[in-house]
């Protein structure tokens, strides 16, 4: 009885130590499931922002190589190939170019993919022309992809949809990873007793047997470790999560889930991401060879790294292509010609993303003023800029082919020459193309944005243009004879002019394009310091500057950057101009979140600023960079500013044409002097850039107030049109010169007016 | 007897030249070719010298004269589509897109005066005068030379300031709208054609127009 007792006792304490348990298990689950919805519904990556450069606008008329084109293309990660049947191929050749587009959802309307064929004679297109309907006038290309704002993990990733997957893909994937993915509910049995044999023979834990549904749970929602408790747990919530969605749904998480590789810090996750880091193309777009690759690689993205371990990824490959053929999901033709194909995984230099540091710096530096880093690289916010790859690309050859040949020539004097860059349209304001340094892949400290350099002589114009609206004009005669001034601190400032000569009398627009020092300084110093200073602020520069007298022959530092948002506003005509690197945000579905509109605003007069433009232009066609013309045809006219500071520790140049401003800065990291001048680097620099633009000239129109006159060189006296040195120079009205020369006063007296009304018109 | 005088000059100084000229090549240039026909390369470098003679002759500019007024050209299709569905978004009212359609135009055509004028009205709309003040005075800079549009400019530059209340102001510009006499031949005659878009002034396309018309333009005027 008592035994009987005791056996109910224990029978009663089982029973409750059983519900006990089931009732924690149950709790267990349910807390389980509820974590596993909640995250599974939800947001359940956080997704970075991806940066695009501006879209290819192609219309009849647009500026437009095949080169060009080209180097589009290639960006955008297109494949050339003979027949041109699908989206993201394209054929290039000499006269026409056909391309397959792959369309894109712009915010203001949507770029459909279509097969179009783009006719061009020399840098014009010409035509373009689609095979079902008439001619187009315009199409935009997809943007190029230029980076991410990553999240503290550094997970990147590019969300795909399942349906962007090729199903020959899936079935590779599903092949080697998972065979019964669609047979099982979350677990496979046959699975886990294969993989503990194969643990039991090898007498440790090496395989896991895992279905994709448990490799999901495993990065998901669990940390890497390998333990049995994990495993303990990873199989009830694969049982849940089976329950709950589809396999489609699961296969899709999956899908974006995945790590795939690793760049630096940044983390490879998805087959998205994957496509584009391993071969420069959407997933949707790559061939059965690539496919079988990126299906190995879930097993060891670093073991089989096809970059750094191509035999191993390549056997890998092959693997999973025998799979295929053995489940005779491909046939043998399929199967040999996969097997042989190379690897075809791009260099990582030529990929589109990590390729513009500088640039993604400054559109960061801009964003940061209107979003927090949280929302940057979480949201997947799309970020719409304005660099301009093509553009970028040529910058980038000229300034780093430059700093080379430099080193060439004056060798171990140097060595290490370090250079920034930026270019912008002058007519809009949009920054195009940032250089940060010499390796412009590498994302360290970035001169274009950060380094604080004397500008040199780039900071004459401002002394000149505050000359003109007090009243001097273009032949106002200055004094260049050497001086001192007397500094309050005790020392003396001794200017001195950079060939070590001076001269009696110069002729204002002489020194401005000769860059005459000491008729600049007393020219500042009897203008007011204060006025240039001005003058300097209404042009764009921001920062505060300090009245002292070197500041007016540039000792003042200032970034390229800077230096570009001052001469925007002079080839603009006097309307300054925020800088902009970007041109909208969107959310992650294209909705407009904010917007970078053109904004200006006058602060110079467009009749001053005219003569301040004839200035730069006589700078390079007959002053200190004159030698733009020994390669630019002479028909594109250009202006601009040589700059070089104390000792040439800097070499500078800041020059525009009417649809292109680059600034261009050379200098050693420790200042060190060097033996170059603002001519002799970085006018070369700018030079080589230019010249490889597709340009228009500048050209200003005469403005009301302004106009031309004939004016004899020597003298700057009034002079004729048909008299010796005569040339023609633009003054405010009602400020020209009254004194005539010889043969002006000779002329003015041959002509009757009438007469000469005539004569001009036989002439003409 | 002056004007004969003048005349007889002027052309007895170009015949001297061209002679020689003509004289200074067949000297330099003893054909370069065995049977003492001239080769193309012979007369290349006869026309280089000739340029140059012609060239120190007249006062070559250092700086080319700006022309009096630049002219867009209206004959490009994606600049007139664009500008229409910019014109239906404003009828809707929809400014915002109004404004996204009217910078893709400028970008394509930056120096087209009537892409300021509908962005101008576009931010006049908004009520941002400032902006709109502005970027109705760059249309202004952009069309130097071009009564008609100078005239709509300065008109709407005094409705801006109007509007915002600077009567004053607005004054000043209606008086500058009233000054400008609309004369549309002179336009014609003075204007520099450029076509839309940057590529139409390449290296190959300039190179191939003729010089004298690109930048000498002030003397017809």
């Amino acid at each position: 009885m008592k035994y009987l007792y005791a056996q109910f006792q224990s029978l009663k304490f089982a029973t409750k130590l059983s519900l006990a348990f089931l009732l924690l298990v149950s709790l267990g689950l349910i807390y389980t499931d509820y974590h596993i919805r909640q995250q599974f519904e939800g947001k359940r990556w956080a997704v970075p922002a991806k940066v695009y450069a501006r879209p290819l606008e192609l219309y009849v008329g647009s500026p437009l190589s095949s080169n060009d084109l080209k180097v589009e293309l290639t960006r955008l990660g297109y494949q050339f190939v003979p027949k041109v049947v699908k989206p993201g191929q394209a054929n290039i050749s000499k006269t026409k170019t056909i391309i397959y587009t792959r369309g894109f959802k712009f915010t203001d309307s949507l770029e459909k993919a279509q097969r179009i064929t783009i006719h061009y004679s020399g840098n014009q297109l010409t035509k373009i022309t689609q095979s079902q309907s008439e001619d187009l006038s315009l199409i935009r290309l997809e943007p190029v992809l230029i980076g991410g704002i990553y999240p503290l993990n550094n997970e990147d990733r590019e969300l795909i949809q399942l349906n962007e997957a090729p199903d020959a893909f899936i079935q590779a994937l599903i092949a080697i990873e998972d065979r019964g993915f669609y047979e099982h509910n979350g677990i496979s049995l046959r699975g886990i007793s294969r993989a503990m044999l194969a643990n039991l023979k090898a007498g440790r834990f090496i395989q896991g047997g895992s279905t994709l549904t448990q490799q999901l749970i495993k990065n998901f929602y669990l940390t890497s470790e390998r333990t049995l408790a994990r495993k303990l747990l990873e199989i009830p919530m694969a049982l849940l999560l089976e329950s709950h969605y589809s396999k489609a749904d699961i296969l899709e998480a999956y899908l974006n889930e995945v790590y795939l590789g690793q760049e630096g810090a940044r983390a490879i996750h998805g087959f998205g991401l994957a496509a584009q880091y391993y071969f420069a193309q959407p997933l949707s777009e790559l061939k059965l060879p690539h496919l079988a690759l990126l299906a190995g690689l879930v097993k060891g993205p670093s073991y089989y790294d096809p970059r750094r371990q191509p035999k191993r990824a390549e056997k890998r490959r092959n693997l999973v292509l025998k799979v295929l053929y053995e489940q005779d999901a491909i046939d043998i033709f399929q199967y040999d010609s996969a097997r042989l194909a190379p690897l075809g995984v791009v260099q990582q230099t030529s990929l589109s993303k990590g390729a513009y540091p500088a640039y993604l710096d400054l559109v960061r530096r801009q964003l940061r003023q209107d979003y927090p880093d949280e929302e940057l690289s979480s949201e997947g916010l799309r970020i719409f800029t304005n660099l301009n790859p093509i553009a970028q690309n040529k910058a980038e050859t000229a300034l780093t082919k430059t700093i080379s040949s430099l080193e060439k020539t004056h060798g171990k004097s140097i060595k290490g020459l370090q250079g920034g860059m930026i270019v912008t349209d002058p007519q809009t304001g949009e920054v195009i193309a940032v250089i940060g340094g010499r390796q412009t892949r590498y994302r360290g400290f970035n001169r274009a944005l950060d380094t604080q350099r004397p500008i040199g002589s780039l900071v004459k114009p401002a002394v000149y243009l505050t000359a003109i609206e007090q009243g001097y004009n273009l032949v106002t005669e200055l004094d260049d004879s050497p001086f001192e001034l007397d500094m309050p601190n005790g020392t003396t400032w001794q200017p001195e002019n950079f060939d070590l000569k001076s001269r009696d009398y110069v002729q204002l627009h002489q020194a401005l394009a000769h860059s005459y020092n000491l008729s600049t300084a007393r020219l500042g110093m009897s203008l007011g310091l204060d006025n240039v200073i001005d003058t300097l602020k209404r042009l764009g520069v921001e920062r505060p500057l300090a009245p002292y007298p070197s500041l007016l022959l540039g000792a003042q530092g200032l970034s390229p950057l800077e230096v570009a948002k001052m001469y925007q506003t002079m080839a603009s005509n006097g309307f300054q101009m925020p800088l902009r690197a970007i041109r909208r945000v969107t959310d992650s579905t294209g909705d407009e979140l904010s917007r970078y509109p053109f904004e200006l605003e006058q602060t110079i007069d467009n009749n001053s600023i005219h003569l301040l433009q004839y200035m730069l232009q006589e700078t390079t066609r007959a002053g200190t960079a004159r030698s733009i013309y020994d390669s630019m045809p002479e028909d594109i006219n250009v202006a601009g500013k040589t700059g070089t500071s104390d000792l040439q520790r800097d070499s500078w140049f800041a020059g525009f044409a009417g649809n292109r401003l680059a600034v261009v800065w050379l200098g050693q990291d420790n200042n060190m002097p060097l033996p170059i001048t603002g001519s002799s680097g970085a006018l070369r620099a700018w030079t080589s850039y230019m010249v490889n633009e597709t340009l228009e000239p500048f050209i200003a129109a005469t403005p009301e107030d302004v106009e031309y006159l004939w004016i004899d060189q020597q003298t700057g006296m009034l002079s004729d049109k048909g008299c010796f040195g005569a040339q023609q120079l633009p003054f405010l009205s009602g400020n020209s010169p009254t004194e005539r020369s010889e043969c002006g006063i000779r002329k003015k007296n041959d002509a009757m007016p009438a007469v000469d009304r005539w004569i001009n018109r036989l002439f003409e | 007897m002056t004007l004969l005088n003048t005349l007889y000059w002027h052309q007895a100084r170009r015949l001297t030249c061209l002679t020689l000229i003509l004289l200074v090549s067949a000297c330099v240039f003893k054909p370069s070719s065995p049977n003492g026909l001239a080769t193309p390369a012979d007369i290349a470098k006869a026309k280089l010298i000739a340029g140059l003679a012609e060239q120190a002759q007249i006062n070559k500019p250092i700086v080319p004269v700006s022309p009096a007024t630049i002219e867009v050209d209206l004959q490009n299709d994606a600049v007139t589509i664009l500008l229409d569905s910019a014109k239906a978004a404003l009828l809707q009212g929809d400014l915002k897109s109004a404004q996204t359609i009217l910078q893709r135009v400028q970008r394509i055509a930056p120096r087209d005066p009537n892409i300021y004028y509908k962005l101008a009205s576009t931010h006049l709309d908004m009520k941002d005068y400032k902006l709109a003040e502005n970027v109705a005075l760059k249309g202004v800079s952009l069309a130097q030379g071009q009564d008609f549009q100078l005239r709509k400019f300065w008109l709407m530059i005094a409705d801006i300031r109007m509007q915002s209340g600077d009567i004053i102001a607005a004054e000043k510009a209606e008086h500058t709208a009233s000054q400008i006499l609309i004369s549309p031949v002179k336009t014609i005659h003075l204007a520099y054609r450029i076509p839309h878009g940057y590529g139409t002034l390449t290296k190959s396309r300039h190179a191939s127009l003729p010089k004298q018309r690109s930048f000498d333009l002030r003397l017809y005027a």
